[in-house]
């Protein structure tokens, strides 16, 4: 085993930015990322110039979109890499910009997500192989729900109250894609495949994320403000391997990822007080709450009955909305979710902050399968 | 009755018309792992491939796992509504499948079911294209 982000120098979150997620428009993606860049320059007080590299998560753009965006901030010769990790790949952004960070190489790096719906092709169905029955995420998603409700003896009103929880949240979110407050029964219309409904799966659409990491040199020799730092305690990525046949390859994947993050991070799931999982479908939430130990197995629907995983609850779960409703833009998604994060770490998250936040976790998955955990933690 | 080929001819068996019954054509490979579906360049668990990894036929039979009426199609092009499920296969690779049913009334989780195969097409020259769906062996558990 080599060394972990425990074992390097320390990196902070120093600034954060997003552009509103939304339908897709004819605004090109280089306004939407250029608008979230400056936005978390503005938020950390630094200049573009003393970012030393910038790592772009986009899965959906196509080939390069880095610098043609970037250029119209100065074009600095920083280094630069576009990160492709499907639905993980900001998360994925993120990591690599903190890694950047504590190893030393940069004293300030970029992450950043931006995407548009668009015909890049998955690669995953050229490998060759031929499959019985090729399931989009939607179908397999509802299967899964089903499975979910006759194992666990959960209802499908329980499952769609992930949904109410995650509009009830994006409803003061001004970056959501989705800002409106839905009832049970509203949530509960349109149904799409099983048991799942339309409020129920997550947008795709477009928007734009960015956050600043800085080393503790950084932060000092740039004047940046410390005490609304928020520290990285935990970065771990995984990939799916062979499990026992019908055990939830998300699950278990996510499952082995969390634990290593926790032991990573020195914290448990008790410490947790705000979580951003990878909700694109709303059974989702309930067995990422389980898998990630906030609740034992088989009881997510409870533990959001309970007011639990609500904003002010035990943990708030997807205070931003979640990819439910705040969206699931590809590339952004898991570079807002450290920013919903930061933000409440910061207590700077108005009506949507838990209060007293001291710990955050962020979770995303993404086609093939990969898993992305972060932890972070605030300074002061 | 004319020729009948495969929509997915890698994955399962046709036998002379008019029969329907199926098998499916999964893998072993040497270290012991057993899947589907059936690939020789390499084992997901160990890295082996090519003849340590040896083609066979698995029965088409499980049990449903779960199942869900979708209103949208599994990929552009295909029709929907459908009934799709999940089979835990006896001989231990879990799949999704497309069930062969009107509607799930007659459905439960846990029933046995098998595949076999239905008439989808015809192609080029004239062959009737057959696909493996899934279908119920024995009457659904009463609800509740
Ligand atoms: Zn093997």
């Amino acid at each position: 085993m080599g060394r972990t982000l425990a074992d390097m120098r320390a990196v902070s979150v120093v600034g954060i930015g997003l552009h509103r997620y939304q339908k897709s428009s004819k605004t090109p993606y280089v306004e939407l990322g250029l608008s979230a860049v400056r936005e978390a320059l503005a938020d950390a007080e630094i200049e573009w110039s003393t970012v030393e590299s910038a790592f772009v998560g986009n899965a959906v753009l196509g080939m390069a979109p880095g610098r043609a965006m970037l250029k119209h901030l100065g074009a600095t010769g920083l280094t630069l890499c576009q990160v492709e990790n499907a639905s993980a790949s900001g998360s994925t952004a993120i990591r690599h910009a903190c890694l950047e960070v504590a190893t030393g190489i940069s004293d300030v790096s970029i992450a950043i997500g931006v995407d548009k719906p668009g015909t890049v092709p998955i690669s995953m169905s050229w490998t060759g192989a031929e499959r019985l029955s090729s399931m989009s995420p939607l179908l397999s998603f509802a299967l899964l729900t089903n499975e979910y409700m006759n194992r666990y003896g959960a209802t499908p009103e329980q499952i769609a109250a992930v949904a109410v929880k995650n509009h009830g949240n994006a409803a003061s979110n001004p970056y959501a894609q989705f800002q409106k407050v839905r009832s049970l029964d509203e949530v509960l219309e349109h149904p799409v495949a099983g048991s799942l409904t339309r409020l129920q799966c997550c947008p795709f659409g477009e928007g734009a994320a960015a956050v600043i990491l800085a080393s503790d040199e950084g932060i000092e020799r740039l004047g940046i403000a410390a005490g609304r730092a928020v520290e990285v305690i935990g970065s771990v990525s995984r990939s799916e391997r062979v499990y026992t046949p019908g055990d939830s390859v998300i699950v278990e994947l996510t499952r082995e990822t969390a634990t290593q993050a926790f032991d990573e991070a020195g914290v448990g799931p008790a410490d947790l007080d705000v979580v951003e999982v990878h909700d694109a479908f709303s059974v989702e939430e309930l067995l990422y709450t389980e898998a990630l130990g906030l609740c034992a197995e088989g009881e997510g629907a409870r533990y959001l009955a309970e007011g639990r995983s609500q904003i002010g609850g035990d943990c708030a779960v997807s205070a931003s909305g979640g990819l439910i409703a705040m969206g699931h833009p590809f590339g952004p998604t898991g570079v807002g979710q450290v920013v919903e994060i930061a933000r409440q770490l910061r207590g700077e998250a108005g009506v949507r902050q838990h209060a007293g936040a001291r710990v955050g976790l962020a979770h995303m998955v993404g086609l093939g399968q990969v898993c992305l955990v972060h932890i972070l933690r605030a300074r002061i | 009755m004319s020729e009948r080929v495969a929509k997915r001819p890698t994955l399962f068996t046709v036998p002379p018309a008019p029969s329907t019954e199926t098998k499916l054509r999964g893998a072993r490979c040497s270290s012991g792992h057993l899947f589907f579906p059936p690939q020789q360049i390499g084992c997901e668990v160990c890295g082996l491939y090519g003849d340590e990894i040896e083609i066979i036929e698995l029965d088409a039979s499980g049990t449903l796992q779960s199942f869900a009426l979708s209103h949208r199609q599994q990929r552009p092009g295909s029709t929907a509504p459908l009934i799709i499920g999940t089979v835990a296969l006896d001989a231990g690779p879990a799949l999704e499948v497309v069930l062969d049913v009107d509607d799930t009334a007659g459905l439960s989780c846990g029933q046995r079911v098998a595949g076999h195969l239905v008439d989808v097409g015809e192609d080029e020259s004239s062959r009737r294209i057959v696909d493996c769906f899934f279908a119920p062996t024995e009457p659904a558990e009463p609800a509740g």
